[in-house]
């Protein structure tokens, strides 16, 4: 069904100050953790959980999102981009997935 | 070939620097580097996208080293009919004119 999908832009977005968790990943003790991102580099994101700062890889590992009021899983190989550049890169990924309109 | 939609772009660019740019100011007597990162960041997205960054913003970091000003760290002077406001950690000045 083709229907409007709202906050999937969040591709395009500030990953700085969301909250995350990391809910998939290859290493299993990256798994469950949870905290604000604090900076972004092209390959990683830094958090900082409870038991201070982390830095994750974006690649094969799976975000849960707390994104406004919304909470949402995203791949980590969707936003393996610099900060800057995923502004366009993510509004085209968008434009070209189909049955998604923002 | 799939078009780019510009104005959606430079509006969520737009909303990124004002955002990014208010993070610093918030963050600049917890982690100073950081603050800084967050100018540089902004300042790429506003270069990248052609976007401003807004007149009340812009006076708040050096433009030359990005560090945004933190008490202690800058001066200001008024001389010659001008604002002159001095960056301590790499000693530049920028001159405001004063109408």
């Amino acid at each position: 069904m083709r229907g409007r999908v709202q906050g999937v832009d969040v591709i395009a977005r500030d990953w700085i100050g969301l909250m995350v968790e990391v809910v998939e990943s290859p290493n299993e003790y990256e798994i469950g953790l949870k905290g604000e991102v604090v900076d972004e580099t092209q390959n990683t994101l830094r958090i900082m959980t409870e038991k201070g700062l982390k830095i994750v890889v974006k690649k094969k590992r799976t975000f849960r999102v707390w994104y406004g009021d919304k909470i949402m899983r995203i791949k980590g190989d969707l936003i393996s981009y610099r900060p800057e550049e995923r502004i366009k890169k993510g509004l085209v990924m968008l434009k070209r997935a189909k049955g998604v309109r923002i | 070939m799939i078009k780019r939609d510009k104005k959606r772009e430079s509006r969520i660019a737009k909303e990124r620097v004002v955002y990014l740019i208010k993070r610093a100011e918030e963050w600049k007597n917890k982690d100073y580097e950081l603050a800084r990162r967050y100018v540089e960041l902004a300042k790429k997205i506003a270069m990248r996208y052609r976007v401003r960054v807004p007149r009340g913003l812009k006076t708040i970091y050096c433009k030359k080293c990005l560090y945004p000003y933190k008490s202690d760290r800058f001066r200001v002077r008024v001389r010659k009919g001008r604002v002159i406001v001095t960056c301590l950690n790499c000693g530049f000045e920028r001159r405001i004119p004063v109408r």
